[in-house]
């Protein structure tokens, strides 16, 4: 483990019970993508799974590739301000060049000319981040998906939700039409203003450390959840947070969402003591039907007899 | 539940409820027209609700009738396994609801592990699984759909 892990890890609860809500907050330091220690690892596992499974990985709709444009400007812009020793972006009038000293790549470019980059805008940026990136294009009072670069999603499928409104890809989410939560969080995000971005923090827990958690790989990565037992479940379940931004693109008036996830073992969580208290008060009061749409259920028990047991342990 | 299928979707009168809802759909309504004047006259109580694709209100209004209502649901068949589902979860039994679809009789499955489409019945039992006709891949098909693709997604039936 880098030493740093656990000081890096985004907490995602603030109470001692979780339920869906709007939890988004205004962002201190605003910001698209932040770079990690797994950087290199996350890339190339990114970059090999956008050559083996470019379908799952990239989806595209023909009438957006003005707001890719707008996606590399401002994902490419951000790296070269926050992280200057490692990214540069010169600008000469529409020739542009992005460095990239963690890989050690030059592009040049003619800013708007699909012809001279390697992939689509988005798809060319998103491999230099370790966050996917989704654009939802702005329309008649609505929100669509009109393209995203998926590789780490949280069993989900891009080339399904592909042009999708904002409340149809929130169709599955048990509650959320019922309590109007997808009404509320569409009207919210509507009134995203540009240079105001906001975050959230989603959790979930998962069988394994895998990354791409596709869901077009759910038959054989879903299978993990039996082999949980309260033995091995401090190394085997990890806790795994998405923080999730939200941007609203000054130009071409669309939503950016980029979510960057967070893998943490339990044991290396529960080093936390506050932590390990706080989680199991929630997962034992946790409904079951967000434990069902989350895909705890089948180990939900496992984890909190292991919890409990730490929590002896430490006392 | 029933279903009419034939090519010009008929809708019955079931007489002897103590409420009668009428969810439909802009040509839905014409196919609810001849019942609905017959209820207005004898003054019945019912309501009605507008459907359209994607109304996040309609869960909402389900769930707010009491017992003893009869629901008839008359929308595009695209859209008429999604309601089902509603209807389902609002606690609806299969004898107090009649579903009148038109439209294609065939509603499509997308294959979450490789894309294909497999076509169905659109009166397609919800609780029976499906064979990906690509890949083989047994899916339970869900109740979330994608204009775009003009599908449901199939989940793998088995982990
Ligand atoms: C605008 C960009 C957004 C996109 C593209 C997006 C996309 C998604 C997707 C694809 C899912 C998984 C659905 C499935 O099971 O198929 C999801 C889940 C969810 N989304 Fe969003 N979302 C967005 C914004 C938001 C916002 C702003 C909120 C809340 C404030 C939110 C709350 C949730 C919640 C609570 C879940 C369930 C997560 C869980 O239980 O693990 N989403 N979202
Ligand atoms: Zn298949």
């Amino acid at each position: 483990m880098k030493l740093n892990e656990l000081d890096l890890f985004p907490y995602p609860f603030h109470d001692d019970v979780y339920r869906y809500s709007n939890n988004s907050v205004l962002m201190d330091k605003p910001s698209s993508v932040e770079i990690t220690p797994n950087y290199l690892e996350e890339i190339n596992l990114k970059r090999k799974l956008l050559g083996s499974s470019p379908a799952r990985c990239f989806q595209s709709l023909p009438y957006a590739k003005k707001a890719q444009w707008e996606v590399l400007e401002i994902v490419a812009q951000q790296l070269a301000d926050s992280y200057p020793d490692k990214f540069s972006l010169d600008k000469k009038g529409k020739n542009w060049v992005f460095c990239n000293t963690l890989l050690n790549e030059n592009h040049s470019f003619i800013i708007g000319d699909d012809s001279t980059l390697p992939h689509e805008p988005l798809d060319f940026i998103g491999r230099h981040v370790q966050e996917d990136l989704i654009l939802m294009m702005q329309r008649d009072g609505d929100l669509y998906l009109d393209a995203g670069q998926l590789c780490f999603p949280a069993n989900w499928s891009l080339a399904f939700n592909l042009g999708m409104k904002f409340k149809e890809i929130h169709n599955p989410i048990p509650g959320f039409k019922e309590e109007k939560l997808d009404d509320r969080i569409l009207g919210f995000l509507l009134r995203v203003e540009a240079g105001n971005p906001w975050q959230r923090k989603n959790w979930s827990l998962m069988a394994g450390n895998r990354m791409d958690t596709s869901l077009e790989t759910y038959d054989q990565w879903g299978k993990d959840r039996k082999k949980v037992t309260r033995e091995n479940a401090g190394e085997f379940v990890y806790l795994r947070v998405e923080v999730q931004k939200i941007l609203r693109m000054p130009r071409t008036n669309g939503i950016l969402f980029t979510i960057h996830t967070y893998l943490l073992s339990l044991d290396e969580f529960c080093q936390n003591r506050k932590w390990l208290e706080q989680f199991y008060s929630i997962l034992s009061e946790l409904p079951e039907y967000i434990a069902e749409y989350k895909g705890l259920s089948m180990y939900k028990d496992q984890v909190l007899q292991y919890l409990k047991d730490k929590m002896k342990r430490g006392d | 539940m029933k279903q009419e299928s034939g090519d010009t979707p008929m809708a019955a009168f079931i007489p002897g409820k103590r409420k009668y809802l009428f969810c439909f759909d802009e040509i839905g309504m014409s196919l609810l027209e001849k019942i609905m004047a017959d209820i207005r006259a004898k003054d019945i109580p019912f309501e009605i609700f507008h459907f359209s694709h994607q109304e996040s209100a309609l869960p909402a209004w389900l769930s707010s009738q009491k017992m003893g209502c009869y629901l008839y649901i008359a929308v595009s068949r695209k859209y008429l396994y999604q309601i089902m589902c509603l209807a389902e979860a609002a606690g609806f039994s299969e004898e107090e609801v009649q579903l009148i679809g038109y439209g294609d009789k065939e509603i499509h499955l997308f294959c979450c592990r490789c894309h294909s489409i497999t076509e169905l019945a659109a009166a397609a039992n919800k609780h029976a699984e499906q064979l990906c006709s690509c890949c083989g891949l047994l899916l339970t098909v869900s109740s979330h759909y994608s204009p775009l693709r003009n599908a449901y997604l199939g989940y793998p039936a088995i982990i």
